[in-house]
């Protein structure tokens, strides 16, 4: 909708965009002034770069990764692992909460052994997992579910639960089967909810594949951090968290980008 | 005359875990073709209780609900409710929030379609049939889930305090609103609500109730001249005796 502002309006909308700018610049800065400061700490032998690492040693191990391929290949390890973790933990998680949305008395069965298992760190099923999946790349995966698949049960769960009683009654008056209330009801109006359960799932993914990659592998980010940290190449470490935290903020960002997109079209 | 509707000897008991509530007990009721009636009483006496009664979503502990003298079994898809809430479907448009009832039963026929889009346009919601429900303001809201209620051609409306949610003057408007769409569309209407002033507006009868476990106190025929408005019978100088009246028998 084109229109005239007043001037008034017109200040108060330049005042907002300034603010935008400013915080924008400041985010920037500041992420800029640290890098510069911890060049400058290690450069100026208050500390041992050797323990520290520094911008420019992280740069050089980066540019050493990538031009012996071993950022490409690490990398698309531990990327695969996490999708597909992602993936599956969220189509079983999704199909669960399912099930025990539809047979109520089987969700009351459940329920204290999804507390229980919530509850439980799931990496102290790491060696369960060793022996009975095997070491490899199944068993970074598993441990990956392992730690998404409850949450996302609960979660996706709790959306379900949360559709108003009022509304169901309503598609009940108006003659709804079962399946139409499931189909027509409950799962578009918890379509906003299992997004933002995909968004937490997407961190937690990564969790549970760096955990496993910790305990056994042979390669990926994972494997390259325990493995600079066992022979002291910190810069080696400090690199592999750097590509970590831009690729599952990429990741992040997808899927947040996914719920805007969805968000817009139901409320534009 | 048979009535429309008709509840013989009631009796309704709600179990829960600690206690059973008798909540409905030796009602009798009947409603007429074409009335708009309005059921009063204590607050938690039951109001409620006696249109899921007739939705067919509670079933009697005794007692039977014959409807043209067949009795209700299931849910009765031919009495529609409105809530307090409009309880619109956010992703969806007013159009397809419309056609809700229509489309669970498969009956999307051109006939239905044609009445639907008609009703939107008599009532002034021609232009938002495209429109989302969060663009629209809380008596039009209203006024779509009234229609929605039609849309299944119901013998019957079920209002479960429908206006209690809107601010007063929206509250008034939406009231003449309603009461025309339901007298134009010729419905029976069964009006539960806790405001008395709202009770004598809108009906052409209203039912008192007593305390828990309830039972018909009083019937009080409401003698308003045909065409008034209920803004215009709020004016009446009748309209403060029913008001008075409906009010000792409550206290």
């Amino acid at each position: 909708m084109k229109q005239a502002f007043s001037p008034s309006h017109k200040k108060f909308l330049q005042k907002i965009r300034r603010n935008t700018f400013f915080t924008h610049f400041f985010r920037i800065l500041l992420l800029i002034l640290l890098f510069l400061l911890w060049e400058i700490i290690a450069n100026s032998g208050l500390v041992d770069p050797f323990i520290t690492s520094s911008p420019s040693r992280i740069i050089n191990a980066l540019s050493e990764l990538f031009s012996s391929g071993n950022l490409i290949y690490h990398s698309f390890i531990t990327l695969y692992e996490t999708l597909l973790a992602f993936l599956i933990s969220t189509i079983i998680g999704f199909l669960l909460a399912l099930l025990l949305y539809i047979i109520p008395s089987l969700r009351k069965i459940i329920e204290p052994y999804l507390v229980v298992l919530n509850s439980l760190p799931k990496v102290a099923l790491g060696p369960l997992i060793i022996v009975w999946i095997g070491a490899g790349t199944k068993a970074i995966i598993a441990m990956g579910v392992l730690i998404c698949v409850i949450v996302t049960t609960i979660s996706i769960l709790n959306g379900f639960l949360e559709v108003s009683e009022e509304k169901i009654l309503l598609f009940k008056t108006l003659g709804a089967k079962h399946y139409q209330i499931l189909f027509r009801l409950i799962l578009p109006a918890s379509l906003p909810n299992i997004i933002s359960v995909l968004k937490i799932n997407v961190g937690l993914a990564w969790v549970g594949v760096i955990m496993g990659e910790y305990l056994n592998s042979s390669a990926g980010l994972g494997y390259l951090i325990v493995y600079g940290g066992q022979i002291f190449k910190l810069d080696l470490v400090m690199a592999s968290i750097l590509v970590l935290c831009l690729l599952a903020s990429i990741m992040y960002f997808i899927i947040a980008g996914i719920e805007l997109l969805i968000n817009r079209k139901r409320n534009k | 005359m048979s009535a429309l509707l008709k509840l013989e000897n009631i009796k309704l008991v709600y179990h829960t875990k600690k206690n059973e509530t008798v909540a409905l007990e030796n009602l009798n009721l009947e409603i007429n073709e074409g009335e708009f009636v309005s059921i009063v009483g204590p607050s938690g006496c039951g109001k409620t209780t006696i249109l899921s009664l007739i939705a067919g979503i509670l079933k009697p502990t005794e007692g039977n609900i014959y409807q043209n003298d067949t009795k209700i079994k299931g849910i009765n898809t031919k009495a529609s409710y409105m809530f307090q809430r409009d309880n619109l479907l956010e992703w969806l448009n007013i159009y397809k929030n419309v056609m809700l009832g229509p489309s669970l039963c498969h009956n999307k026929s051109k006939e239905t379609q044609d009445k639907v889009l008609n009703m939107l346009n008599k009532y002034g919601l021609g232009d938002f049939i495209k429109s989302y429900p969060n663009e629209l303001s809380g008596g039009m809201r209203q006024r779509v889930a009234l229609i929605r209620t039609l849309a299944t051609n119901p013998y019957c409306l079920l209002l479960d305090e429908p206006f209690s949610a809107l601010d007063y003057q929206t509250r008034l408007v939406v009231q003449d609103n309603v009461l025309e769409i339901i007298k134009n569309e010729h419905k029976t209407a069964i009006l539960v609500t806790h405001d008395i002033g709202e009770a004598v507006a809108m009906s052409d009868k209203v039912i008192i109730l007593t305390k828990r476990p309830a039972c018909v106190k009083k019937e009080i025929k409401l003698n308003f001249n045909k065409n008034l408005t209920p803004l215009e019978r709020r004016k009446d100088p009748k309209f403060n005796n029913y008001f008075n009246e409906i009010w000792e028998e409550l206290e």
